[in-house]
């Protein structure tokens, strides 16, 4: 049985409607093609111009629209496009000092054991496990601090499967000693797996699950913003969507990537899903996807919690258990994944700020740069600053969580919140000058006793914090923060005087 | 949402069933815990059964001393970062069932610290099982009296198991069931779906509910 019998593909009818997004060349399947296999066949011969010409641009949209990128030999090298487009890195360069060995890699070898299981022929299947592991180890030699995860062995999959995809599905290995690598080009690898986990998986390769987490109440907020009644009946605010943690760190893959032969064209879903998200920049559309993904179900979902909201122990469990149940079903339906993504590429490529705001993300999260759903180019260094402000940060998350945030005193828990707002080298600074304007005015407010002082001490707390808060706080307002208590205290202490 | 096309049963509509246990399979990553699962609900054995990412759920009812039990089964990802995640399900869970392989010594000996995971986040009443896993490798390093003084130590019961060959699979499951079942007998633990007022309410994880608040 080979992978061309397990993924079997077969040629569907696509909406000849191909998407049209601003900020992209609209791109549309000639409404003279009769059937689609002519509709996917000009289609490629566009992609393969544009690969020529380099034209990224163009390739975006080309990646949104319906049948993604179309087979794995345009897309590998699509892939390979946008994202050296989305970072350059240079293979001569040590970007930081590498380890032999990283901590995690047991782990690795435990989760490439059970990987590629549809694969039939054994010296293919360990080739790809072997490789697995190579391509891993080799991301977290390179860069030391990322950790990894269970789930972050399935992205790296959808790669090795993209670019192994003809040897695996048509050549195979023959004879019994040909290397898997030779017959693939692993330089374009290597560099989509690095580029791809830099960019977009930063946040969940910390050493705590925490911004996987902010993550997951994006997509809380983003059904608050769709449908306040899912939301409020779903009682959304006192669930972490946990449920979805699964689907969210591995896009999906976790859930559609082929493991025997009944599994129909979900791996074209997952590599279409794969093509959206690159083309788009964006960790904020495996969220949105999701956040579809349960409204479209909505209707089942709320029957279902009401005819078993007596048979689990609590909400919390009642909630993950019906909504893994449903979607069980749901999420082996093509249809319905060709809807979803359908109604995703009408939906807003981004979380709106409100959303994002609700969150409260951290500073450098995925989300508001390196796969914010704006195509930008980014260094190396600057993401490897993010890399490390998050990782502090993170740190920080860990210690407030281990010794215990109520324990402390509520004004020393909030200069704490405020410093995630900041760079950790002006948190000092920041938090000292916040505490001297406070005192200041306090002290001010025993000889004045002005009640007008007060809301003026509020006002100006919550403002900062606001401004604070703001994700694209820039270098010259930080560093003059420390001023700014001082300078509010002079201006609010005036008109009172 | 993982193992995602592993469901054996939708929950059903209206009382097919007489009572309701939740229980759950903790264990170091890749002891075979989701593979006793398939098994066990699906009879099937897949060694290169997908990792479990988070948490998974499946539903099974079973025959208890002529009684139709339905059991929930939550399945855990070993792995420890998403222990923060895992043990939030740990509330409420009447039965858990702590596994290891024979064939890795590590895992075995991590158990201690399992089991105290569990004396942190479960209910004081849950019954606990023991159970060595992949006993038919010829690759076994810890033998299964050192599971059995194990067990005795903890004060817990112990199977040993092979997902692979299905030995001591539905073992496991009714053994546990019926331990269950006599604590609920003998007024202990209040079964799920038998009483939402008598809940049995443990210190709770991340997510809050509104249903165990009796205690």
């Amino acid at each position: 049985m080979t992978l061309r019998y397990l993924f079997n593909i077969v040629h569907d009818s696509h909406d000849k409607d191909a998407v049209t997004r601003e900020g992209f060349d609209s791109y549309q399947l000639s409404p003279t093609c009769s059937n689609s296999e002519k509709a996917e066949e000009q289609k490629e011969k566009k992609i393969s111009k544009l690969l020529q010409k380099k034209d990224v641009n163009t390739l975006r949209s080309m990646g949104l629209g319906p049948l993604g990128f179309v087979n794995n030999t345009l897309r590998k090298d699509c892939w390979y496009e946008l994202l050296k487009s989305q970072v350059h890195i240079d293979n001569t360069i040590e970007y930081m000092p590498r380890v032999d060995k990283h901590k995690d890699e047991y782990q690795v070898i435990l989760d490439a054991e059970r990987s590629f299981g549809g694969i039939v022929d054994q010296n293919l299947k360990s080739q790809l496990k072997r490789l697995l592991v190579e391509l891993i180890n080799r991301i977290l030699r390179k860069y030391p601090m990322l950790n990894y995860y269970q789930g972050y062995h399935d992205i790296v999959c959808v790669f090795i499967m993209c670019f192994s995809w003809d040897v695996v599905e048509e050549k195979g290995l023959v004879p019994e000693n040909d290397l898997l690598r030779d017959k693939i080009d692993m330089e374009k690898l290597t560099y989509c797996v690095e580029a791809f986990t830099l960019l977009y998986l930063r946040d969940f390769m910390m050493n705590s699950l925490d911004f996987s987490f902010e993550q997951l109440r994006v997509i809380s907020a983003l059904i608050k913003e769709s449908s306040p009644e899912f939301y409020s009946v779903f009682n959304f605010d006192e669930n972490e969507p946990l449920f979805a943690i699964g689907s969210v760190l591995t896009i999906f893959a976790h859930n559609l990537k082929p493991i025997k032969s009944g599994d129909t064209n979900l791996h074209k879903i997952l590599f279409q899903i794969f093509d959206m998200t690159i083309s788009l920049q964006s960790m904020h559309l495996p969220l949105i996807i999701y956040k579809n993904l349960l409204l479209q179900n909505a209707p089942e979902i709320m029957k279902q919690i009401e005819a078993n909201s007596d048979v689990f122990e609590n909400d919390f469990d009642l909630r993950h258990g019906v909504i893994q149940t449903v979607l069980q079903q749901k999420l082996c339906d093509e249809s319905l994944w060709e809807e979803v993504l359908q109604i995703t590429r009408h939906d807003s490529a981004t979380a709106s700020k409100k959303v994002l705001k609700r969150v409260r993300l951290n500073k450098y999260s995925t989300l508001l740069n390196t796969a914010c759903g704006k195509p930008g180019s980014f260094k190396v260094a600057t993401i490897i600053f993010y890399l490390n402000e998050q990782t502090k940060m993170n740190e920080r998350y860990k210690k407030e969580k281990y010794h215990g945030v109520p324990t402390k005193s509520k004004a020393k828990a909030l200069v704490q919140r405020l410093g995630h707002f900041l760079p950790s080298k002006y948190n000092k600074w920041s938090r000292v000058s916040l505490l001297i304007g406070i005192v200041a005015i306090l002290y001010h407010l025993r000889t004045t006793r002005s009640l007008s002082l007060l809301l003026s001490l509020r006002y100006m707390v919550s403002t900062k914090l606001k401004d604070l808060s703001h994700m694209n706080i820039n270098m010259r307002l930080i560093n003059h923060i420390w001023m700014d208590p001082i300078r509010d205290i002079l201006k609010l202490g005036h008109p009172t005087r | 949402m993982s193992g995602l096309r592993t469901v054996s049963a939708s929950s059903a509509n209206g009382k097919s069933y007489d009572s309701i246990m939740k229980i759950l399979l903790i264990g170091d990553s890749g002891v075979g815990k989701s593979c006793l699962l398939v098994r066990f609900v699906e009879d099937k054995f897949n060694p290169s059964f997908i990792t479990t990412i988070g948490i998974d759920f499946k539903i099974k009812t079973v025959d208890i001393n002529g009684k139709k039990v339905k059991l929930q089964l939550w399945d855990t990802a070993g792995q420890e970062r998403f222990r923060t995640i895992t043990t939030a399900y740990y509330r409420g869970a009447m039965g858990i069932i702590l596994v290891y392989d024979v064939t890795d010594e590590r895992t075995f000996t991590n158990i201690k610290q399992w089991f105290k995971t569990v004396n942190e986040h479960a209910n004081d009443e849950a019954q606990l099982l023991l159970v060595g896993n992949k006993s038919d490798m010829d690759t076994r390093v810890v033998t299964a009296d050192q599971g059995e003084a194990l067990a005795k130590e903890l004060g817990i019961p112990f199977i040993e198991s092979s997902a692979k060959n299905d030995d001591n699979v539905n073992e496991i499951f009714f053994t546990l069931a019926k331990l269950i079942q006599e604590k609920i007998d003998s007024n202990k633990l209040v079964g799920v779906g038998n009483g939402k007022e008598g809940n049995i309410s443990i210190n709770s994880g991340s997510g809050n509910s509104s249903k165990s608040n009796c205690c």
